[in-house]
């Protein structure tokens, strides 16, 4: 395309989202809502999955071991366990500390504590981090066979049930997702139609005096971009107000629960909000036009 | 320039609107078609710019078969075409000046060229005062006059014009024959379907008369006679 052709097809967009005052707003207003909704919920599953990867990490195996063993037998458990695939870290925790950790948790009970630590009941053991969740029952059950090791604990109830919960959650969260993604694609692109639609008539025109298709969808397309592009930033900007009341509103009252606030992602969501309005603006007037472009 | 043979055009709904007609009309003449309504008229000249296509036979527009364009080939088949159409067609959004001009931007004509056009053909037809003002803010007869400007404005070689002087009163409708008048002497083929047999006869050009959907007369020159 020549300079001046699209400098042409510029005005000619300009000139028209003006022209067509109503039609424009309807379509500017229709990318902003829909990507909103799409946007908050994002937010709302990248933080489900947060909070569920949070969870996840806090799962950990307890091994602990025999009465009386010398330091080599120590270390050859830990090779052993380290030899396990699924198996990220292992750290050590001595009797000593862990009556030390038991006794800063219950504070409270301090009474008891001077008895115990006379002679302290509590085991050596090594706590065990995974590198995937869903693998600690099989874990469990290697640990447990290791020459040693005289019982292990990983919370097995718990755990089953915070797997699925986690596996639920983000499972509905990407249906839900993709739903919505097709939703708005859907509400866009036939409000773009909408619009081609109630100009075919011109497009005839243009077509009976000579002008090529691309002369025709030039203007139509910088349209799409304009409106994609312009609702697509307002509705970045909504999503973030909104997400930044429903923050405050959950940190009055739960304040413990941990959320998303990095820069990366909200980058990351912007960036993507931003050019998925501006390509299915720029698409969805393309491919409105094919049906009109056949004079 | 205008070739038909045997041409048939039936439209989706099964009416026959030309049956079997054939006409060959030279470059560089004036030719009107006349005929009473729903004869066949406008039928006939949309084949000559290709908004439709015959149903059997076959028409050949400056040496090329309308049937046999790539898609790509229309436009500039198009360009070399200035069509007055029966119902103006003009588009609402723009102005009588960006109504006229689009035909030069299809071309990349420089936009000073363009304003020095436009304003030429806009003289011509007497509608100066009204380039900014949009097609529905104007009389039937204003709106006439712009299809005619924008059919002209780029000195097409072929006019073709489907009651062209339909909503103008008769001193208006002869300054408009004096323009078509006009290109034909600057050497454009001039086609145009009319019922205003009165100024048809006064002009003295070949007349085909079109009469349930066949030609019925072919006449050289001189008045008609229905
Ligand atoms: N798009 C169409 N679809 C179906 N039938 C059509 C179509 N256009 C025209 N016809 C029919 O074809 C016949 C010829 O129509 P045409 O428009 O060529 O007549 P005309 O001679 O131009 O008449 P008028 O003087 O009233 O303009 C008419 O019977 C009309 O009803
Ligand atoms: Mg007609």
């Amino acid at each position: 395309m020549k300079m001046h052709s699209l400098r042409y097809a510029l005005k000619q967009a300009l000139k028209n989202i003006k022209r067509n005052g109503l039609m424009s707003l309807i379509s500017v207003s229709t990318v902003t809502i829909t990507l909103s909704i799409l946007g908050i919920l994002i937010l709302l599953v990248s933080n489900l999955n947060f909070f569920a990867t949070n969870l996840e990490q806090k799962l950990e195996i307890s091994a602990f071991l025999a009465e009386g063993l010398s330091q080599s037998q120590q270390n050859q458990i830990e090779d052993q366990l380290l030899a396990f695939d699924n198996i990220q870290e292992v750290t050590f925790v001595s009797k000593e500390e862990a009556l030390k950790n038991l006794e800063e948790s219950m504070v409270d009970k301090k009474d008891l504590f001077d008895t115990i630590r006379e002679d302290n009941p509590l085991p050596d053991s090594f706590e065990v981090h995974v590198n995937e969740v869903e693998g600690i029952p099989a874990t469990a059950n290697y640990i447990k066979d290791i020459e040693g090791v005289q019982e292990v604990y990983y919370g097995q109830d718990i755990v089953e049930q915070l797997l699925t919960l986690t596996k639920t959650l983000r499972k509905a969260g990407t249906v839900f997702m993709g739903l919505l993604l097709l939703a708005t694609m859907f509400l866009i692109s036939n409000t773009i139609k909408l619009t081609v639609f109630a100009r075919r008539k011109e497009i005839e025109i243009m077509k009976l005096v000579g002008a090529t298709n691309w002369f025709i969808r030039w203007p139509f397309m910088l349209e799409g971009i304009f409106i994609g592009s312009f609702g697509s930033l307002i509705s970045i900007f909504i999503i973030f107000q909104i997400y930044r009341l429903i923050l405050v509103k959950i940190y009055q009252s739960i304040p413990f629960i941990p959320f998303l606030t990095n820069n990366h992602l909200m980058l990351t969501i912007s960036i993507s909000i931003f050019f998925f309005g501006l390509t299915i603006g720029t698409l969805g007037s393309g491919f409105s036009l094919r049906k009109f472009l056949d004079v | 320039m205008i070739k038909m043979f045997n041409v048939t055009k039936r439209y989706e709904n099964g009416i026959i609107a030309l049956d079997n007609i054939s006409v060959s009309i030279d470059k560089e003449e004036f030719v009107f078609i006349v005929g009473p309504s729903g004869a066949g008229k406008s039928t006939l000249i949309k084949l000559i710019y290709r908004e439709i296509l015959p149903t059997m036979g076959q028409v050949i527009i400056n040496g090329r078969n309308i049937n046999r364009f790539k898609k790509k080939e229309i436009p500039y088949f198009r360009r070399n075409i200035g069509v007055i159409f029966q119902d103006f067609r003009l588009i609402e959004t723009k102005t009588v000046f960006e109504n006229i001009s689009f035909t030069l931007e299809v071309t990349e004509t420089p936009t000073k060229e363009i304003k020095r056009r436009v304003y030429n053909v806009l003289e011509m037809v007497g509608l100066t005062h009204k380039a900014d003002a949009l097609p529905l803010q104007l009389s039937g007869g204003e709106q006439q006059r712009t299809a005619i400007a924008r059919a002209i404005v780029n000195n097409p070689s072929l006019v073709v014009a489907d009651e062209p002087t339909g909503n103008l009163d008769p001193k208006t409708s002869r300054q408009i024959m004096d323009i078509f008048k006009e290109i034909n002497m600057r050497g454009a083929t001039v086609v145009i379907a009319s019922h205003a047999l009165d100024i048809i006869n006064e002009m003295n050009k070949r007349t085909i008369v079109v009469e349930n959907h066949r030609i019925k007369k072919d006449i050289k020159k001189g008045a008609v006679c229905i």
